[in-house]
């Protein structure tokens, strides 16, 4: 009896993740800014006039990003500087139920692919294979600020030829900076601030 | 504890569909513009006069196969000979990839030099290599040869062959010469003979360790298999069995040769031991057998047979005896050789009645052909695996020469050789070793 409560109990927490993440719950990009806005929005306004959006949502916000601690003297001033981007705010909280959650994962995946190829571009663009690199792959960690400068390059996974690891590291030196990365804060900080590069020629 | 066990792990599994959505951005592709190296001249600080530049020396030899571009002295903006003294951004501005400096030093040692230099990584800013190296002031060469392999190895990752040789068969071009064994430097340097006969030689094969070279020769009237020491230029016979005796292939651990013996009534394929100088038969069939080259891990063996009709390439297994038809495309494949990974086999492949060398990748059976010569045969994999030579008939003049081609078919080059008769090349193993 204990064994089968415990396959159960494995069961339906494995069960109750999988259709919590296909649902989305725990997605939180359900920012969906349009084309021509496209400035980071401050995590702490949102915090500081709860009255302008529902309490839940606020709530669910403000756990996921990372708080900026600001003195009190600045923040009025900010506060003050933002009331249109409140309303744009509020409008961005406002955007799920009118264009559902499939079309905005769609778009999402849309725009990461999109930045995705304009990084493989460039490192293309510049890497030269050595001549041991059948079947050879190394996986490297890239750090990026938001407007395209690569602040940290680390090898995740060598591919064990270090003739090959080093003309990746070589390509990513080279390129130092990638271009036209502009794009929302939500989008860069959950998928480009940090992402793996791999190489691994066909 | 059980269930303590269970909950950890699915909980695991949970938490992995998160590390799962991180961004992984695949590069597939590269550049196809050659890594570019620039050698200052070293600085030479002793009295005798240099009989050589060793920054030439390295420029044809990264040069040769078409894989780098050195930057000549006269392109440079400056001559740095310490790392304190490069301005990388120069370096950068001539889309350097790689910068060699170093200095020739006096040795304690007379007649010898000490080099010391270094490998920078030019957009990193950081030295990749160090060396001290010695050698005699006479082989100058030698040492450039032996820095080109240290320079090759560290920024393709697989070895260089500039130290590396070849040995080939001279045939008489008129009625009063000899059969020639010879011996060169892959760059045409150094051609010396080592054996002599008017009667025909063939097949020669190096051993693993390069110290020995064993062939076919003719000189008792029929065909028999002899070792010869490098070194020494000592020559020892393997027992002779009646009918054909050919096609000498050392193993990769040095103790056995297979080779062809036709004492069965038709060609198979033979184990030599050379420990106990025994035979021991490794094919039967009543086709014919021939051509074996062993792979690099020592466990099997490839070979030409014409037993479904026409040469095919087979393989098969040294411990089970099993066998594995390997070629099935076109009507003539023939003198296969394993490439030094293994994974790869090239053979001489017949289409549309010209002969080609092909390369063969043994887990898809994708084929490629490299060469665009014709008459193509007896090809030989240099020990990089990057490199093949062959004989190949000179297209204006007709005479025997030796061709070779990179691995990606991209760079071809004729091997400058003495006289007009080359055949058979077989490439030494990495003799240098650093």
């Amino acid at each position: 009896m204990q064994n089968l409560f415990a396959g159960f109990f494995v069961s339906a927490l494995i069960h109750v993740g999988i259709v919590l993440s296909l649902s989305n719950v725990f997605s939180i990009d359900l920012l969906d800014f349009n084309n021509d806005y496209s400035q980071p929005i401050p995590a702490y306004l949102i915090f500081e006039k709860p009255n302008l959006v529902s309490k839940k949502k606020v709530k669910t916000i403000i756990k996921k990003d990372t708080v900026v601690s600001i003195s009190k003297t600045d923040l009025s001033e900010i506060v003050l500087k933002a009331d249109q981007e409140i309303l744009v705010l509020e409008d961005m909280i406002n955007t799920p139920a009118i264009l559902g959650e499939k079309e905005i994962n769609a778009s999402q995946q849309d725009r990461i692919l999109f930045f995705s190829s304009l990084i493989e571009d460039q490192i293309q663009e510049v890497w030269k294979k050595p001549i041991a690199s059948q079947e050879l792959s190394v996986e490297l960690m890239i750090s990026l600020v938001p407007t395209g400068e690569i602040l940290d390059v680390n090898i995740k996974r060598s591919s064990g030829n270090d003739a090959f690891d080093r003309s990746a590291l070589i390509a990513v030196a080279k390129v130092n900076k990638f271009e036209n990365l502009a794009m929302p804060a939500q989008l860069f900080n959950n998928n480009f601030r940090q992402f793996t590069l791999v190489f691994k020629p066909n | 504890m059980k269930i303590f066990y269970k909950i950890t792990f699915s909980t695991l599994i949970f938490l992995s569909t998160y590390i799962y959505s991180e961004l992984r951005i695949e590069i597939t592709g590269g550049t196809n513009e050659p890594i570019r190296v620039a050698m200052v001249p070293l600085e030479w600080t002793i009295n005798t006069v240099p009989s050589l530049y060793l920054h030439e020396v390295v420029k044809k030899d990264l040069e040769s196969f078409g894989e780098f571009s050195v930057l000549s002295p006269e392109d440079m903006l400056s001559y740095p000979t310490l790392e304190g003294e490069v301005s990388y951004r120069d370096w950068r501005l001539l889309k350097v990839d790689y910068l060699i400096i170093g200095s020739v030093l006096e040795s304690e040692v007379i007649g010898e030099v000490k080099i010391a230099y270094s490998i920078l990584d030019v957009s990193r800013q950081k030295n990749i290599h160090k060396a001290l190296i010695s050698g005699s002031i006479k082989s100058l060469k030698r040492i450039g040869h032996n820095i080109s392999d240290r320079i090759y190895q560290k920024i393709n990752g697989i070895p260089g062959i500039f130290s590396t040789r070849i040995a080939y068969v001279d045939k008489p071009v008129s009625g009063d010469d000899s059969y020639n064994l010879r011996i060169t430097d892959i760059d045409g340097d150094g051609d010396s003979s080592l054996f002599l006969s008017n009667q025909p030689i063939l097949s020669p094969d190096w051993s693993s360790d390069g110290k020995q070279l064993a062939y076919v020769s003719f000189e008792e009237g029929t065909s028999r298999i002899y070792i010869q020491e490098l070194s020494t230029g000592n020559r020892r016979a393997l027992k002779h069995e009646r009918g054909i005796n050919s096609s000498p292939s050392w193993s990769p651990d040095g103790n056995y040769l297979a080779a062809v013996l036709s004492k069965g009534g038709n060609p198979d394929i033979y184990l030599y031991n050379l420990r106990n100088n025994t035979w021991k038969q490794l094919t039967d069939h009543y086709g014919i057998d021939t051509e074996p080259d062993w792979s690099p891990n020592g466990k099997s063996l490839i070979f030409t047979s014409n037993r479904s009709g026409s040469p095919q390439i087979y393989e098969i297994n040294a411990s089970t005896m099993r066998i594995k038809r390997r070629t099935f495309e076109g009507t003539y494949n023939a003198r296969a050789r394993y490439l030094p990974d293994g994974k790869s086999i090239i053979y001489v492949h017949r289409r549309k009645g010209i002969f080609h060398i092909a390369l063969h990748k043994l887990k898809t059976g994708r084929i490629s052909i490299l060469t665009d010569t014709f008459l193509d045969e007896s090809p030989s994999v240099s020990p990089n695996g990057n490199v093949i030579i062959y004989a190949t008939k000179d297209r204006n003049t007709g005479a025997d020469v030796l061709a070779g081609v990179s691995i990606n078919g991209k760079t071809k080059f004729i091997l400058p050789s003495a006289s007009g008769g080359a055949r058979e090349p077989a490439w030494s193993p990495i003799l240098d070793k650093y």
